[in-house]
């Protein structure tokens, strides 16, 4: 079975995502690596995994959301898979909604990037609820949840612009290639 | 919205999540802490990882050598070469004085028990979501770690293993709320419980709880682990009490305890996975 020069282009084009995603991760999780400004840290793979949905659509959208997931929980060794499950439904989700009812343009990629880091910080400061008590609660959503959320949702735009490049560049080429 | 749910996307989707979740459950069945997928991705994010560890420290100290690169040259043409030699020495030599330390430290804690099994083990990541220093380590159940393992830092209590996979685990900290550790002040032998919530984790800071009214404790006592329940051996250092407050609705009072370790700079630290009087995790119902 031979693939088409389409199918190789978008094989070409998702490996280059999932290497961006380990990257992201790498990036993400490694102490050092990536700036923490005044204990607001990024949660680089939210986006990442957002703006990549939008453009592949909701079934490579969740796969990939699945790969930035347990590369999070690696990281953590966490107890329940609880990024792979957000990511995956992260990541479905998007492309669903941008394949059915939004466009596919900064101001979505803003809105559905907030909305999942929103999720996320308010699933993660329950959490800490949980395990915490109610003391410092509000001390740690204003001194960490809330500037990791602006900070995480200042980079969604890097991630949009670049992400459509890619696209954008590998769609080109086949237009290119067809006249 | 029918279309949807039929869609092949969709099933997928439902599959994805719902083999994600039986790993969940089969791995809270299985009392390993740690879900299926996320040991399986743990081979191959593992080793990403701590290439991508140990780089990070290269550059940092290429970093550190740069600068020092620039302000010995700086002084080269102020002073002479000889003073820039001594300077770099020293910077070798103030490292080797570190690292003696350390492992002195650690010496000596082997020394003083003799029936304490360790791990040396290197932070490797950090989790971003994580709000209580928590950190994963580059040893697994291959070295024999196993949930409720101590981790200590020279004989400073840094917190324990909660999640292992064959290659890493991860520690909750003392900083995080879920911990408490039963432990006692060195000079008044008064007995309480050691944990701490989000507000003096923010802080860094846990607390000596369960002091009666007129406790003896003071600022600047030492608190040590007692060794009750079994998870923690007796005497390794907690912290030092910074100040006595009292606890709302009672008569009692709690010690605010500073860790000695610094919890949230720590690089290298020490698994105990084996001491006199360790109880399993199936015996200590975790």
């Amino acid at each position: 079975m031979r693939l088409t020069a389409e199918k190789k282009r978008v094989i070409k084009r998702r490996a280059l995502y999932a290497a961006v995603i380990v990257g992201v991760s790498l990036l993400q999780n490694t102490p050092g690596l990536f700036p923490v400004i005044f204990s607001a840290r990024a949660f680089l793979l939210i986006p990442a995994v957002v703006c990549i949905a939008m453009f592949e659509g909701p079934v490579a959208g969740l796969w990939l959301g699945l790969l930035a997931g347990l590369a999070w929980d690696a990281a953590g060794a966490q107890p329940f898979a609880l990024h792979a499950v957000f990511l995956t439904a992260a990541g479905y989700v998007a492309g669903v909604l941008v394949s059915a009812v939004m466009r596919n343009n900064l101001v979505s990629a803003a809105l559905l990037g907030s909305a999942s880091l929103a999720l996320y910080c308010l699933v993660r400061w329950l959490a800490s609820a949980l395990t915490g008590g109610a003391s410092g609660l509000l001390a740690s959503l204003a001194g960490f949840y809330l500037p990791s959320f602006v900070y995480s949702f200042a980079l969604t735009p890097v991630f949009y612009i670049f992400i459509r490049a890619v696209y954008t560049g590998s769609v080109r080429k086949k237009r290119g290639e067809t006249a | 919205m029918r279309r949807l749910i039929h869609s092949k996307g969709f099933k997928i989707f439902c599959a994805v999540i719902a083999a994600l979740l039986a790993g969940s459950v089969a791995s809270a069945v299985s009392n390993s802490n740690s879900a299926l997928s996320t040991s399986a991705a743990g081979f191959v994010f593992g080793p990403l990882q701590r290439v991508s560890s140990f780089l990070t420290q290269q550059v940092s100290d290429f970093s550190v050598n740069f600068k020092s690169s620039a302000t010995l040259r700086k002084q080269i043409e102020e002073l002479n070469k000889i003073i820039a030699q001594q300077k770099i020495d020293l910077v070798d030599y103030e490292k080797a004085k570190y690292k003696i330390a350390v492992y002195e430290e650690f010496l000596e804690v082997k020394e003083e028990n003799p029936d304490f099994k360790f791990v040396s083990a290197s932070v490797i990541a950090r989790e971003a979501g994580d709000n209580y220093a928590g950190m994963t380590l580059n040893r697994g159940s291959v070295k024999g770690v196993s949930v409720n393992d101590p981790v200590i830092f020279g004989k400073n209590l840094v917190g324990l293993v909660v999640g292992v996979t064959p290659t890493q685990c991860e520690v909750k900290t003392l900083l995080n709320p879920s911990v408490s550790v039963s432990a006692y002040e060195i000079k008044t032998r008064e007995k309480g419980v050691v944990e701490t919530n989000a507000q003096l984790s923010r802080e860094g800071f846990c607390r000596l709880t369960n002091l009666s009214g007129s406790t003896a404790v003071v600022e600047g006592g030492i608190v040590c682990t007692s060794g009750i329940g079994g998870i923690f051996p007796r005497d390794l250092i907690i912290g030092t009490v910074q100040r006595i407050v009292p606890r709302s609705g009672t008569s009692s009072v709690d010690a605010v305890v500073k860790p000695d370790a610094d919890i949230g700079g720590l690089t290298d630290v020490f698994i105990i996975t084996s001491f006199e009087g360790q109880q399993s995790p199936a015996e200590s119902g975790d």
